[in-house]
């Protein structure tokens, strides 16, 4: 009942920090409520057991990216009145499309019904199906096997962080990454690349005076 | 519920004592560096000085700047105040001996220092002083970089121990060796940008009060300047969870040397003293380096880190994690599944003078890189700074 509460009061609270990203004049605000959103989905994550997803969500959502565009946004004269409704007018612009969007998503979720929390249980449960089939999982283990450590810790904790206890789905990531998509692990990071150089390349004026 | 409550008192409170008394000892210890006193008169040896300071930070009217954004003005000091406190949750203080003992620690504290990184740029803004807004620029941009440091110096460690639990890591330092002696070129990486995270002198260029009159933080005062200054202003509860950081990482946090003349029941007591024994070394090492070195410039620190300690740590995270890949699959996994099938596949060797083997290159590699590493280091600083 009380892990039924906090996920409403999460859930909401993430539609809730979207909508105000959308409405907000003020692109500081919009960018704060970018950031509530994501800090609401990385708990959702959390609470779900989906830890290190969640925690990446903190990381480099939050710590990287919408930092990123504070520090930008930050440097504007939000008080210029013209610059306000430029705002309010491409709010007005996308409004239907937002909608749109928003509609067909939690439609198609309607439909697909798929079983989260099942979905999560064979994530995290997944190694014991793989051990079965082959030992691949190991590969990653072999750090560990080096010099043989003796777990001797007492877990103390009955708290939430019972949901972050295990490091399965950093392996499974890292194989699935690393093996039968690495390709398209490549050709991601030569696009980020591309995407860099671009700027830099249309912005570069060597010759002007 | 409420056992639990008593465990987070037991931390926080100790943890808010020890960075009041922080400040007092920074001021002692730079006064005797600079030949003078420090404070002496409120309390024995100045001892009730930092209470004094406190109730009179409390005591002040507080303001907010008319064109000042209140909502955040007033949020972002407590956003600081807690996402820096409760980095402390994960930090074993003996052995099984944690708030809680998450298996991906160390990713948790990594996130908790990002987050606070917006309660520092929202109180520059809200402030709507050029200060304070040249301050939290400032800050996020040394923050931002030299976090990629700090992050890949834990991503070496996390490679040798194979764990993100931070129980784990000291344990495999007891087990073995503390990390300071093998892994000894990362151990002033870590330091220095430790000092550039937490915005210490040489580093200070946030609230360089020259300047900046006091960084981002410039039009606070009272209660939430008190807050400020309790974890983030001049950095003290950063820097104590910083240096505990660097404690569990390189010198083994907890462990006691030579425990096994202890008994179990006496080990109990002497853990978490060593654990504040070595982090108050470090600390004093902070204040030493505060008491004797100049500022940088703004440029300096960022060629610092882009182009002297982000290629040298990288390059370490590889060289180490070559190594190991190197020495260990050896016994435990079927490397024939990775790489080279055919020429592994009957591929056997004398282990015991294999691995001695490669253990004394693994030392000579970095004594070699070690002598390197200075080298460099010495031409890049004198072209740099």
């Amino acid at each position: 009942m009380n892990e039924i509460i906090i996920e409403l009061v999460l859930i909401c609270g993430a539609v809730l920090a979207a909508i105000f990203t959308l409405i907000s004049v003020n692109p500081i605000y919009s960018v704060i409520s970018l950031i509530m959103v994501f800090l609401f989905s990385g708990s959702y994550l959390l609470i779900l057991s989906i830890g290190f997803i969640g925690l990446a969500y903190f990381i480099i959502y939050i710590g990287a990216i919408s930092i990123l565009f504070l520090f930008a946004v930050m440097m504007l004269d939000t008080k210029y009145p013209e610059f306000n409704n430029i705002l309010k007018f491409s709010f007005t612009k996308y409004l239907p499309f937002v909608i749109i969007t928003l509609i067909i998503t939690v439609f198609l979720n309607y439909i697909l019904k798929y079983n989260l929390k099942q979905i999560i249980y064979n994530f995290n449960n997944i190694n014991i199906i793989m051990t079965d089939s082959n030992n691949y999982w190991q590969l990653f283990d072999y750090f560990n096997g080096g010099l043989n450590i003796i777990k001797e810790i007492n877990y103390t904790s009955q708290l939430w962080d019972t949901l972050l206890p295990n490091t399965n789905q950093i392996k499974i990531i890292a194989y699935s990454l690393y093996t039968n998509y690495a390709f398209w692990l490549i050709i991601m990071s030569l696009n980020l690349l591309l995407a860099m150089i671009g700027p830099i390349a249309l912005c570069f004026n060597a010759y002007t005076k | 519920m409420l056992l639990s409550l008593i465990e987070i008192f037991a931390v926080i409170l100790p943890v808010l004592l020890g960075i009041a008394y922080l400040t007092l000892a920074e001021r002692k210890i730079m006064g005797s560096m600079q030949r003078r006193v420090g404070p002496n008169h409120i309390g024995l040896f100045g001892l009730l000085q930092p209470l004094s300071d406190g109730i009179k930070l409390l005591l002040k009217e507080t303001i907010f700047p008319s064109q000042s954004d209140k909502i955040f003005f007033i949020s972002a000091p407590l956003i600081i105040f807690t996402v820096n406190l409760l980095g402390w949750a994960t930090i074993p203080f003996g052995e099984g001996n944690s708030i809680s003992d998450m298996e991906l620690g160390i990713i948790y504290l990594l996130a908790m220092s990002s987050i606070s990184v917006v309660g520092i740029i929202l109180a520059g803004w809200s402030g709507n002083s050029k200060y304070s807004l040249m301050g939290s620029l400032r800050t996020t941009a040394q923050l931002i970089s030299y976090e990629l440091v700090i992050g890949l110096t834990i991503l070496t460690i996390i490679g040798v121990v194979g764990s993100y639990n931070l129980n784990e890591i000291i344990l495999f330092q007891k087990h073995s060796i503390i990390f300071l002696l093998p892994l000894l070129p990362l151990f002033p990486i870590l330091f220095i940008s430790a000092l550039a995270e937490t915005n210490r002198v040489p580093f200070d260029l946030v609230e360089s009060e020259s300047e900046l009159v006091s960084g981002a933080f410039t039009e606070y005062s009272s209660f939430s300047f008190a807050l400020i200054f309790l974890v983030d202003k001049l950095e003290y509860g950063a820097m104590i969870s910083m240096c505990t950081l660097i404690n569990i990482l390189f010198l083994g946090g907890y462990l006691v040397p030579f425990s096994y003349l202890f008994s179990d029941f006496l080990l109990i007591f002497l853990e978490p003293l060593f654990l504040g024994l070595k982090t108050c070394l470090l600390l004093f090492i902070f204040i030493w380096v505060r008491a004797t070195l100049p500022r940088v410039k703004f440029n300096q620190l960022i060629n610092l880190n882009w182009k002297c300690l982000l290629p040298i740590t990288l390059g370490l995270f590889m060289l180490v994690i070559s190594l190991l890949i190197l020495i260990f699959p050896i016994d435990n996994i079927n490397i024939q599944y990775l790489f080279l099938p055919f020429i592994f596949k009957n591929f056997k060797i004398n282990k015991k003078f294999f691995n001695k083997f490669l253990i004394l290159i693994l030392i000579l590699g970095f004594l070699s890189f070690f002598i390197y590493f200075i080298y460099i280091s010495n031409i890049l600083t004198k072209n740099i700074i």
